[in-house]
């Protein structure tokens, strides 16, 4: 597993720990009941405090990314392919809200984006 | 379980007060005590360590007032063995005072810092007496390490492998640590929470990442920095050509670019308020 | 307990060794001089320099800190400088005792010059570490070695001149010289009665 975390992002650090191991478990890198590591060896690892780790993998958590089994640590959950859908959408969405900016910034019409996309889904 | 409690506790000097002093370290977590030079951290700390008696409050470590010693690490911000001894001494001395005195582990740490057995300590280097004092503290059943400004002063080689160990100390979740330091270094990347303590009193003390996601600094004019809530603004520096603030993010027009802070800017800020 | 004296004489190491050599040399030179006053004044003065050596070394190095945070009670931090007067009392004082008086029971004398003048130097020996230790706790060793000098000089004249002036004092005195075994009780129980004074006066300091 690979996380890199960054201090001039302005992002906190937790929510790049969750945002990376949910990209790590989108892109089947990490599958089902892979063992995560505990939250303190984490903290050792990328040199942050344990609080900040702890919060990252109860967000993780909360979102049925991860499962903790208490005395044996953090595991991938079961893919629930809903959610992993529902998350990927989150991130079209909003890299798309990112793309209508810059096309806003730049005078493109929704027709020259729609045509744009086109060509790139159909990979020229 | 808490690792520390104080509240309210105060101490009065003849040129100095320490008022109102409370904060908790919950077990599993790290405090990093900071402040200049003369706020009141050592004093804190002395307390805490009955080197000192408060005049009001209550201080309690492992949840008493009169905590079991063998259980508590504490390293100085000197080394307080006298030097004409040996690390090999201060091993003999640690293992006939301790019960829970660990031979092995000090004899490894020895070798992991690469100290010199049969030096004497006059003849170590300051990283090294700070080595041989974190050696000795944690080498008996510590649950508790307390440290005063042990790690200034050090180069950050030396830091670094300082922070390995803390970091290694801290993987068991009945451990707890309390660091107070004037510089604010690298060694805060472990500290869950910090304490700010100004002119003898506690100015925050939260959880670090609140703190800093709290915080942020605004670079801007007079004209800028008038028109902001005055509760927004915890202090400013002005230079002939700029302005610079420390404010509180969710205060401030989210139009304004914020820029994340540092402990040490928390600092220089809240010192330049007061 | 162990650990404290431990860590004194570890740390006096040099210093111990320094004495032992001079006691040596001065036991020679008194053997051969057939004058042991000398060597034994520099045994009384000796045995009040250990605790005081030690406690300058704990002073120098904030010994007192690392201390008061190891699992050992508070008061043995003073019991232990005691200890370690009293170590060095038992350790110079008894063989050399001993030796007097084996030698006086072989030369078929019953009590000897020697053995009179090494009670008498060991009690007031004690009684001079009995004023001089609580003087080192309460005032540190820079202020306390010179305010026990001071003591001693003023007692130095002036007992001597009541001394002159009293005449039951003076029997009483000549009573106790042959009766030295009074003398050495009186000094050990002000030695303890210093060691509770310096306790109480410990347990009220505060340390930076």
């Amino acid at each position: 597993m690979n996380l890199i975390i960054s201090n001039a992002s302005g992002q906190p650090i937790y929510d790049q720990i969750t945002s990376q191991i949910k990209g790590l478990i989108l892109s089947g890198e990490l599958h089902a009941g892979d063992a995560l590591p505990s939250m303190r060896a984490l903290a050792k690892d990328l040199r942050i405090s344990v609080i900040t780790t702890k919060r990252a993998y109860e967000e993780l958590e909360r979102d049925g990314f991860l499962v903790s089994i208490p005395g044996k640590g953090s595991f991938v959950a079961q893919a629930n392919l809903e959610l992993v859908r529902e998350e990927n959408l989150k991130q079209i969405e909003s890299r798309m809200q990112e793309c209508i900016a810059l096309a806003a910034q730049s005078g493109l019409s929704l027709n020259d984006l729609c045509e744009i996309l086109t060509i790139l889904y159909k990979g020229e | 379980m808490n690792a520390i409690e104080l509240e309210h506790v105060s101490k009065h000097f003849s040129t100095f007060t320490l008022d109102d002093i409370s904060f908790t370290v919950p077990m599993g977590a790290v405090m990093g005590l900071i402040g200049e030079n003369g706020a009141g951290k050592s004093t804190t700390l002395r307390l805490l360590l009955g080197l000192a008696r408060p005049d009001g409050g209550e201080i309690r470590v492992f949840g008493t007032d009169n905590p079991d010693k063998e259980h508590i690490g504490v390293v100085f911000d000197e080394c307080c063995f006298p030097e004409t001894l040996s690390a090999r001494d201060v091993g003999r001395v640690l293992a006939s005072a301790y019960k829970t005195w660990l031979p092995d582990t000090y004899a490894a740490y020895l070798r992991r810092f690469q100290l010199p057995e049969k030096k004497k300590i006059k003849d170590y280097s300051r990283g090294m007496k700070m080595k041989l004092s974190i050696a000795a503290a944690l080498s008996h059943d510590s649950r508790l390490l307390v440290l005063d400004e042990a790690t200034s002063g050090l180069d950050p080689v030396v830091r670094d492998e300082i922070l390995d160990i803390f970091y290694d100390f801290m993987q068991d979740e009945q451990h707890a640590i309390l660091m107070s330091s004037h510089i604010t270094s690298d060694l805060e990347r472990i500290c869950d929470y910090i304490t700010f303590i100004h002119q003898g009193r506690i100015r925050f003390s939260e959880e670090k990442d609140r703190l800093l996601s709290r915080f942020g600094v605004l670079r801007c004019d007079e004209t800028t920095l008038r028109a902001l809530d005055s509760a927004a603004v915890h202090g400013v520096r002005r230079t002939n050509v700029s302005v610079e603030a420390l404010v509180e993010r969710e205060r401030v027009p989210a139009s304004l670019t914020v820029d994340p802070v540092t402990l040490d800017e928390i600092m220089v800020f809240t010192a330049k308020e007061a | 307990m162990r650990a404290l004296l431990l860590k004194d004489i570890l740390t006096l190491r040099k210093t111990l060794i320094t004495y032992i050599g001079f006691m040596v040399l001065y036991f020679a030179i008194g053997l051969y001089s057939d004058n042991s006053a000398f060597f034994l004044a520099f045994v009384v003065l000796m045995c009040n320099m250990l605790p005081m050596n030690a406690l300058a070394y704990d002073e120098r190095f904030h010994w007192d800190r690392m201390g008061l945070c190891l699992p050992v009670p508070q008061h043995n931090l003073v019991l232990s400088k005691y200890v370690l007067s009293l170590l060095g009392f038992v350790v110079s004082s008894l063989p050399l005792f001993l030796f007097y008086r084996i030698a006086a029971q072989i030369s078929g004398q019953p009590f000897s010059e020697e053995q009179q003048v090494i009670l008498l130097l060991t009690a007031s020996g004690l009684i001079l570490a009995s004023i001089q230790l609580p003087m080192l706790f309460w005032l540190g060793t820079e202020r306390g070695r010179f305010v026990t000098i001071a003591i001693f000089l003023l007692f130095g004249i002036s007992v001597p001149a009541i001394v002159m002036g009293l005449g039951p004092i003076e029997s009483a005195l000549a009573w106790l010289m042959t009766h030295l075994w009074v003398v050495l009780l009186i000094g050990l129980a002000l030695f303890c009665l210093s060691a509770l004074i310096s306790i109480a006066i410990y347990s009220r300091k505060e340390f930076n």
